[in-house]
């Protein structure tokens, strides 16, 4: 019967690694808005740089619109990254 | 008693793709939806001559393109993740039906979140076309709220200070997110 009732070390263990998965979260949130701003330095300067048609001069909705639209991919693609190495889902669990 | 939790667990992932299923269903009428009224944008904005057939570069139709592309590549990735779950609740030969479900299930993860990740964009691009700030203000309202359901936070008592330090800055920065775009929206209006 005890393999029916919830596992207490086992969920225990799940917050351990939680806990010790905080400060890489962190470094993840910080490394990403760096990103962030790095592409939307480039989108901005960049194309004036190139002499191209700049996206900066369109006007600043859009070229915020371009940031968050990246930091928002970069962010959910290092969730999908990280996890898919570091999760011990076996099939029950989703992200 | 092992195969009775598996078993048991089993059937809990069935009835959990039976939600999915009603799920991505409707995943792919939305994303249907955002393609319909992208590509009908797009039409009239080729059929008014308003298409810049160059290589300057045209926010409406870029943000059209992507918007089509980015509900284009949901739409398929849900109708996977929907053939995949119906599949799952087949019946397979007698020792491997733990092992094919647990298979099948684990197996939609990624195109199901994926597929969000692209829905959510397409969304979001389609309101770009119209107002680029409000559609930045969808997703810094995204990232706040989902921030803390990506990252849970638990406060640990030998580093409670450095962790309220934090827990603050990263309060700010998310109240940031969605403030700034209402800020550059009223900017651009002056």
């Amino acid at each position: 019967m005890n393999d029916t009732v919830p596992n207490e070390t086992a969920l225990q263990e799940e917050v351990q690694l939680l806990l010790q998965a905080k400060p890489a979260s962190l470094l993840h949130f910080g490394f990403f808005l760096i990103s962030a701003v790095l592409v939307w330095g480039s989108v901005t300067f960049v194309p004036d740089f190139l002499r191209l048609e700049p996206l900066g001069r369109q006007n600043l909705s859009q070229v915020l619109f371009v940031h968050y639209g990246t930091f928002f991919v970069l962010l959910w693609g290092a969730i999908l990254f990280f996890r898919t190495g570091t999760n011990r889902c076996d099939g029950s669990c989703d992200r | 008693m092992k195969e009775a939790v598996a078993e048991e667990q089993n059937e809990v992932v069935r009835e959990k793709a039976k939600t999915s299923i009603t799920v991505s269903a409707l995943m792919i009428a939305a994303a249907a939806v955002v393609f319909s009224v992208t590509s009908d944008k797009y039409i009239f904005l080729k059929s008014n001559g308003l298409y810049m057939e160059n290589f300057s570069f045209d926010w409406a139709s870029t943000v059209l393109m992507l918007s089509g592309f980015l509900s284009l590549t949901a739409f398929v990735l849900f109708v996977v993740t929907m053939d995949v779950l119906d599949r799952l609740l087949n019946k397979f030969a007698v020792g491997r039906q733990v092992d094919m479900t647990n298979y099948f299930y684990g197996y939609t993860s990624n195109p199901k979140y994926i597929g969000m990740l692209c829905l959510v964009m397409s969304v979001c691009t389609l309101v770009s076309y119209h107002s680029a700030g409000l559609a930045a203000y969808g997703l810094g309202l995204f990232l706040a709220v989902g921030y803390r359901y990506w990252f849970p936070e638990f406060i640990l008592p030998s580093r409670e200070g450095l962790q309220r330090v934090s827990h603050i800055l990263l309060q700010g920065l998310r109240g940031l997110l969605i403030v700034a775009p209402l800020i550059v929206m009223i900017v651009d209006l002056l």
